[in-house]
């Protein structure tokens, strides 16, 4: 019997051979390719792509320097990537990478699935808490709030607040016209064109500067349907009114206040003033309007602010942007409530990781938790949660912005932190666009948000 | 030797064909279930709890979601496919019609068209965010003009839909092609003796007799729209709620979102799968129609 038809090969014996040694040499490069193992002790740790991570990856090459011990800092961009890669190392329990610093929100999903080493104890003898900002711990790194168990260190403290364009609220000419507007207006008691104190005066100004100057927006803040931003823009505005999401600790939701209802309100009417894709623009998005000189006024978190004062990346206005923390609220009952919406980001330890690689990352910890390290990490740009440092002439000198950051720490609140927090923020996020984007009710809307949030956490105590 | 030789083609073609069948079902089918499975039921890996069944709940709560968010993305997504497949057919209907005459250098000319339609997705999409950048980009220098083509901007919608149809218009080039390259020219010499015009023959032989090929195309394209997700997540990336959260986006934001349970995204790519096949099962209704009347009338196609 001969051996079946498409098993013969056709062709001049020369150029079989030729294939022959050509698929050879692949295999033995592919073989080569994946036994190549890195002799260098590495950290790999996994953060998001913005100026922070370059800071830190600066901060890594002195502690390579140092200890020999590589730190490799991989950077995922804010659309989606960062988010996508924490979570599948969550869900596949992967070891790709010994350090995550994961945003605020996701430290009871980390600490719940199991996908953070608890540090409490290691903090307790490594890490001289009194230094930090009480703040700091307890939003970046513990969980539930309250228990005094941490599965993070701080690492990039951030904090949303205001720029505006100084050349324009300096100006005699505004200065006068914005006097006439408020007068005009009916304004009492009338105010300085300045960095406002209050909602209201914000409001008020963005409206001017509005109709001041055609084409230009009195205000941008992030408005966007996508994760958390129409959520953090509105935080601030929410807590000033005596508005708020719950009692962490207890777990109540408390979203559907009418000091809720109001705030959407005046959150919806803010945005009127703001630019033509105003009601629906993510950070970048308002980082970008603000340098292309179409806003007087910009919200955004913290840690974009060297953006505004680098004369490359902001050639117009770098030296003319002024920046301030966020305003108040005089409520009904007479209580001035003022609130900044907190951002940034805790240190956490995979957990999938070997005890090797743990240890080793424990001492980066350590290492970069230090005041001198801190110091540092806040001259390349970092935000620090070092009372020593924040309070130093070298911190405050550093930066424009760096003043408004020890103030900014008194104001941080949070959105929940329970491993539920992205059903919350969903809800919270669809409502909210729904009344600032679509002109949806917003009582309707909140009473929603408070049945659906109140929904999810009984499933959780369920589930419990 | 004398192991091979002692097989027959059949058996030797099973053992070809098995390990490929094995990972088929390996890869493919078991998936296919245990999605399927997993729709009904409420489970989260990242916090590890068990399945728990809960019958059609996932599929009731996506077709009566809050503000219609997965209607939304639905509607989205049927205009981006009616807008990408309707450009992509005509511009590569006009294509192949040029094609289609002889000159020198055709077969280079048209090997040089074919290449979007070769690159990745991925790759391409990258290409084209580097052309769209609004500090950088070519597309805004052209226009000579500060257009932002991504995140919540209208124009992100457009963005996806330029690269969409620069990647598949050489595609329905070439199904075009080869509808018309099989109209036999017998048909257009007796229209020329009848004095037939340009656009009579244009209307009466090529383009019903193309058109078998071309719909076959749209079929193809329309089915390949509706599940559009790598170009517009390397455009415009994992944004919910944004002119390009597509079925497909909208699926990969809930189900690698933070603490969603999977089964609420496994019932939504079910939802989209249903709908992809209601639309090829119109479509191929369509197509059989048309040559039933084609039959009918005893006009083939295949020459006089």
């Amino acid at each position: 019997m001969d051996r079946p038809e498409f098993l013969l090969i056709r062709g001049s014996s020369r150029s079989n051979a030729a294939a022959c040694l050509a698929m050879a040499l692949f295999a033995l490069l592919a073989l080569i390719g994946c036994g190549r193992r890195d002799s260098v002790p590495t950290i790999r740790i996994l953060w998001a792509e913005w100026h922070p991570s370059d800071a830190l990856a600066e901060l890594g090459r002195e502690y390579q320097a140092k200890t020999g011990v590589r730190v490799q800092v991989i950077q995922k961009s804010w659309d989606g990537a960062f988010g996508d890669a924490v979570f599948a190392e969550f869900r596949n329990r992967d070891d790709h990478y010994d350090i995550i610093i994961g945003d605020s929100q996701w430290l009871g999903l980390g600490a719940v699935g199991g996908h953070y080493v608890e540090l409490t104890d290691w903090i307790k003898e490594n890490i001289v808490t009194d230094r930090l900002e009480p703040a700091a711990m307890k939003w970046y790194c513990e969980y539930p709030k309250g228990s005094a168990r941490y599965y993070a260190v701080p690492c990039e403290a951030d904090v949303m607040a205001w720029i505006y364009r100084k050349d324009l609220f300096q100006d005699p000419a505004h200065k006068s016209a914005f006097a006439a507007f408020l007068a005009k207006e009916k304004v009492t008691p009338a105010f300085p064109l300045a960095p406002p104190a209050t909602w209201e005066q914000l409001r008020l100004i963005a409206r001017y500067f509005k109709q001041a100057i055609p084409g230009m927006a009195g205000l941008v803040m992030p408005t966007s349907r996508n994760y958390d931003m129409a959520t953090m823009g509105f935080e601030p505005v929410l807590w000033s009114f005596g508005g708020d999401f719950g009692d962490y600790a207890t777990e109540k939701v408390t979203i559907g206040s009418p000091a809720t209802v109001e705030a959407l309100k005046f959150y919806t009417d803010l945005l009127s003033s703001s630019s033509a894709g105003g009601r629906n623009m993510g950070y970048g998005e308002v980082a970008a309007e603000y340098i292309s000189g179409r806003a007087a006024m910009a919200c955004n978190f913290m840690a974009f602010f060297p953006t505004f004062t680098n004369p490359g990346e902001n050639p117009d206005y770098y030296d003319k942007t002024g920046f301030f923390n966020s305003p108040g609220h005089q409520g009904a009952d007479g209580t001035f409530r003022r609130a900044a919406a907190l951002g940034g980001q805790g240190m956490s330890i995979n957990a999938h990781i070997s005890p090797e690689r743990q240890a080793r990352a424990k001492e980066f910890l350590k290492w970069f938790s230090q005041s001198a390290t801190q110091a540092d990490w806040a001259a390349k740009g970092g935000f620090t949660s070092d009372k020593t440092v924040l309070a130093g002439e070298t911190f405050r000198k550093a930066a424009p912005y760096n003043p408004l950051f020890e103030e900014a720490f008194q104001l941080m609140r949070d959105f929940w932190s329970v491993p539920e927090y992205d059903d919350l923020l969903k809800t919270c996020q669809r409502e909210f666009c729904a009344v600032s984007q679509d002109g949806a009710d917003a009582e309707t809307a909140v009473k929603q948000v408070q049945a659906e949030q109140e929904a999810i956490l009984a499933k959780r105590r369920r589930d419990r | 030797m004398s192991a091979v030789r002692a097989l027959s083609d059949r058996s030797v073609r099973n053992l070809c064909v098995m390990p490929a069948l094995g990972l088929l079902i390996l890869f493919n089918v078991f998936p296919l279930l245990a999605s399927f499975a997993l729709s009904f039921t409420d489970f989260n890996p990242i916090i590890d709890t068990k399945p728990v069944f809960t019958g059609l709940a996932n599929y009731a709560g996506l077709l009566d979601s809050p503000r219609q968010e997965v209607w939304r993305a639905f509607s989205r997504t049927g205009a981006m496919v009616a807008v990408t497949v309707g450009l992509e057919t005509i511009l590569g209907f006009c294509v192949a019609l040029l094609l289609r005459r002889a000159f020198k250098g055709r077969g280079l000319f048209t090997a040089i068209l074919l290449i979007p339609m070769m690159l990745s997705p991925a790759v391409m999409g990258s290409f084209w965010r580097y052309l769209f950048n609004v500090d950088y980009g070519l597309v805004d220098w052209l226009l000579d003009a500060r257009l932002a083509w991504d995140g919540s901007r209208p124009l992100s919608f457009w963005a996806v839909v330029i690269a969409e149809v620069w990647m598949w218009t050489p595609f329905m080039m070439l199904l075009s092609l080869a509808g018309l390259n099989a109209i036999p020219k017998t048909l257009y010499e007796a229209a020329e003796v009848d004095r037939a015009g340009n656009w009579f023959r244009f209307r009466h032989i090529t383009l019903p007799l193309a058109a078998p090929m071309v719909i076959l195309g749209v079929v193809f394209r329309a089915m390949d729209g509706f599940r559009l997700f790598d170009t517009a997540m390397v455009l415009n990336g994992n944004l919910e709620g944004q002119p390009t959260t597509f079925v497909s986006v909208l699926l990969h934001a809930r189900g690698f979102g933070g603490s969603r349970s999977l089964g609420e995204p496994a019932a939504l790519a079910y939802l989209l799968l249903i709908a992809s096949l209601a639309l090829a099962s119109l479509v191929l209704r369509y197509l059989d129609h048309v040559r039933a009347r084609r039959g009918a009338s005893g006009f083939t196609g295949r020459g006089a």
